[in-house]
């Protein structure tokens, strides 16, 4: 079988990923082919390595492709493009069979334990059904399903048990206990505990951290909840509409954050401690469709760290300022009644007006507002976009860079060109904007 | 607190379900009360009753669920009373809102209603505005252009963009968040007193949920709105309430404000829920689980009906049956709790239960655990 392959020490690479990509095709059939539709871009470029014994997080906002990510790494789902290796073997070489022999060490958990188990069949057979499937334990089944079920805290007896006779915790211990039927090294858990009440949450992350250590279990852990992440993980990759921008270690990660996105999650984490400190609201809008994705960093057309296009000569304030009039423009969340372009100008640069070229922009986008009827909204939008967020590096390069470790001595990697270095780069800041526009 | 400024007031609210397998208290006795321009949680996990008992409020419980006992007053009128007719049995009484009553005059005007999934709330087949523009011109007897204006301003109001492209759209345009932003839009339109939001950001990721309170909470500085917040996120009550109320079970266990509720906690459940939470700010290496599943309510144990799961348990709280009082100091605010610690029935002299969660019996995850090792 996969002898050959067999030995990865502990902290050893388990699961490689060297540059996945998931397109969907938006439509399929003659006409499809004729015209196509652009794909929904659900995972570009991802590389990333999981290592032997430890649990990876994965978080990031809903369609953000953690699980069309977790599918394409079981080959449950075909990479458009990239390797996926396996104990050093790329999965995508592999024939029908072979992969076939080879999830038997790679095993996954839903994140709804209601539809993934078979309401019509006990939990015995549930749970002995992937031993069936790979040919293994033959004989001693029945005994290998009870010491199962007790490994993961069930009764021994529930063996003939239907699963609606059990709660939601208790049924994704049946599908823990399934996964683990067949001794594998590697489980993709997605969402598991998502569903579960907070309670019933703890008791099931302990079980999954008790089986870990027993059995030397490697988990990729897919979460949306910060809170769990920080508890079970070792290392965190933060995804933002199929990209990774930051890998770390637990520790680093969370008390280091060096992507702005991160950092802007990290924030928007409630605590459940009234005296702590309030969480704060640093983006503004939703996830950009994954069908045209913002080109360069995916993350700009929110984030509140864009860097100033370098051919404009603006200090941090200015380009706060711009940055921000330039989000409000485009969103449209101002009225325009009785607002001549002085009175504009003056509220939202109250303390020092746009010079030069950038003056320039600013005074032709105020124009096609106030003196156009109706005003122009979209051409005044577009043209500071164009003229703005366009033109910075954020937009024009895809950006990888290394960042030092303070936490941890593991390596911290954070896609985003402010770890550049080097040149001058005027990032803007949400805080530096003191404009109180009120849409009374 | 005075009187004056108590908006709704609960009383011995009761709500059961007459189904084939007998009959479920769902909402067995609860009493609060919401006080003008407050927020005040309702929290528990799934199955304490935190739904039916918001729908009964609103007289939304449908069969084979009813309201069986109780009274609701808001702002003086009787949503919900009962009294004892000739022959001892309980009967609506003459003073309670009639249904018409309530669809006309409670419903929408006074006191509004988010639901936690708004793609079931809009209708899929009308475009967005047209259904807020319906909801006002009904609520408020506003001619079709009034109501539009107003539509569209409430819609830039929450922080929709293009709020006059948006208004065109249909629901399923939008994201969760924005339809989300939606549904307070239509809830404020009618500038009601109080709105209960009935888990509105549990299906939100939580930068969208940050979003969706700080807008709550500015939207309720500028209208004055009172809120009863349904939520099972103690971190959404940290963030959110001035006053919670914990509900276990179709009780209302505990009641306090905000800050005390989470440092000077009194019933052990509230302890245990919030010990078994997973800190975003800190790592924890263990968690501490509160044991065992909620039972069912067709048939709550006897007593206290946290003693199955309580890491307090002692023999009188299979017996006594808690009264839920006030157990604060003198001069302090006042904190209710529901637990027979608290009250002079001899639990300092009884034995401790022998059960899982007192730790005076080996659990099942404990004794895998020991086997386990003793495999190796």
């Amino acid at each position: 079988m996969t002898e050959a392959a067999e030995d990865v020490d502990f902290g050893e690479t388990l699961v490689e990923l060297d540059g996945v990509t998931k397109h969907f095709s938006q439509g399929s059939g003659f006409l499809e082919s004729l015209f196509p539709k652009p794909p929904v871009r659900a995972n570009d470029d991802v590389s990333l390595d999981i290592k032997k014994g430890e649990t990876l997080g994965l978080v990031g906002e809903s369609g953000c492709g953690k699980s069309t990510l977790a599918r394409t790494i079981l080959q449950l789902t075909e990479a458009t493009d990239g390797d996926i290796y396996f104990k050093g073997r790329n999965l995508d070489e592999l024939s029908g069979e072979e992969l076939r022999r080879q999830r038997e060490d790679m095993q996954m958990i839903f994140q709804d334990p209601q539809s993934s188990l078979d309401p019509r069949m006990k939990v015995g057979p549930i749970v002995e059904e992937p031993m069936q499937a790979h040919g293994l334990y033959k004989g001693e089944r029945e005994e290998r399903v009870r010491e199962l079920l007790e490994k993961v805290g069930l009764d021994p007896q529930h063996y003939n048990r239907y699963p609606h006779q059990f709660s939601g915790g208790q049924r994704q211990r049946i599908n823990l206990a399934r996964a683990l039927s067949v001794n594998p090294d590697f489980i993709v858990c997605d969402e598991p505990v998502s569903a579960l009440d907070v309670s019933i949450q703890a008791q099931v992350l302990n079980t999954m951290n008790e089986l870990q250590d027993e059995f030397g279990l490697t988990y990729l852990f897919i979460a949306h909840d910060l809170s769990v992440i920080r508890h079970i993980s070792d290392r965190v990759a933060v995804m933002y509409l199929g990209h990774v921008v930051e890998v770390a270690d637990k520790e680093e990660l969370f008390e280091n954050p060096s992507h702005p996105y991160t950092e802007s999650l990290l924030k928007a984490i409630p605590t459940p401690d009234p005296r702590a400190a309030g969480r704060e609201v640093v983006l503004e809008g939703d996830v950009p469709s994954p069908i045209e994705p913002p080109s360069g960093c995916r993350f700009r057309t929110r984030c509140p760290k864009l860097i100033a296009p370098e051919q404009y000569d603006m200090d941090k304030e200015m380009w706060s300022h711009v940055r921000y009039f330039m989000r409000q423009v485009d969103r449209r969340t101002f009225e325009l009644e009785g607002e001549t372009e002085a009175s504009l100008r003056d509220r939202f640069f109250p303390n020092r007006q746009p010079g030069g070229e950038v003056g320039q922009v600013v005074d032709e986008a105020l124009s096609k507002l106030t003196t156009e009827e109706p005003p122009d909204w979209e051409g005044a939008g577009e043209l500071l976009v164009e003229s703005f967020a366009e033109q910075s590096i954020c937009a024009q390069e895809l950006p990888v860079y290394e960042v030092e470790s303070q936490h941890t001595d593991g390596t911290h990697l954070a896609a985003c060109h402010l770890h550049k270095g080097g040149d001058e780069l005027v990032a803007a800041d949400v805080t530096d904007v003191d404009v109180e526009v009120d849409d009374d | 607190m005075s009187e004056a400024d108590t908006l709704l007031e609960v009383e011995n609210l009761k709500t059961q379900f007459f189904t084939e397998e007998g009959t479920v208290r769902a909402v067995d006795g609860i009493s609060f009360d919401v006080n003008e321009g407050e927020i005040v949680g309702l929290v528990g996990e799934s199955g304490a009753g935190k739904s039916v008992a918001t729908s009964s409020l609103m007289r939304l419980v449908e069969d084979p669920g009813e309201v069986v006992g109780g009274t609701v007053t808001f702002k003086g009128e009787k949503l919900i009373d009962f009294e004892e007719d000739t022959r001892g049995e309980l009967r609506p009484s003459d003073e309670m809102l009639s249904n018409a009553q309530m669809r006309k005059n409670i419903r929408g005007n006074e006191i509004a209603i988010i639901f936690q999934d708004p793609m079931e709330a809009l209708n899929p087949v009308f475009k967005v505005g047209s259904q807020i523009r319906e909801f006002i011109e009904i609520n408020r007897g506003f001619d079709e252009d009034e109501a539009k204006e107003l539509a569209v301003d409430m819609l830039r109001e929450v922080g929709i963009p293009e709020p006059e492209e948006r208004y065109h759209s249909y629901p399923h345009q939008f994201s969760g968040g924005m339809r989300q932003r939606v549904l307070i839009a239509m809830a404020l339109a009618c500038e009601p007193s109080l709105i209960i939001a009935d888990e509105p950001t549990t299906a939100l990721d939580v930068t969208v949920e940050a979003q969706i309170l700080e807008l709550v909470d500015d939207l309720r500085e500028k209208y004055d709105t009172a809120f009863v917040w349904v939520t099972h996120d103690m971190a959404v009550i940290a963030e959110i309430c001035d006053r919670v109320n914990v509900m276990y079970l179709g009780e209302i266990i505990e009641e306090a404000e905000v800050d005390d509720l989470f440092h000077d906690t009194k019933h052990p459940y509230t302890d245990a829920l919030l010990d078994s939470i997973p800190r975003p700010d800190q790592t924890t290496e263990e968690l501490n689980p509160i044991v065992g599943v909620m039972p069912e309510a067709i048939n709550p144990p006897p007593g206290c009906r946290f003693h199955t799961r309580c890491p307090d348990a002692r023999e009188i709280c299979k017996q006594a049956e808690p009264v839920y009082q006030d157990v604060s100091e003198p001069g302090e605010r006042p904190h209710h709790v529901h637990c027979v610690k608290y009250e002079d029935v001899g639990y300092e002299y009884s034995d401790p239960l022998d059960t899982e969660a007192t730790g005076a019996f080996a659990g099942d995850l404990m004794e895998t655990e020991t086997e386990g090792e003793a495999d190796d």
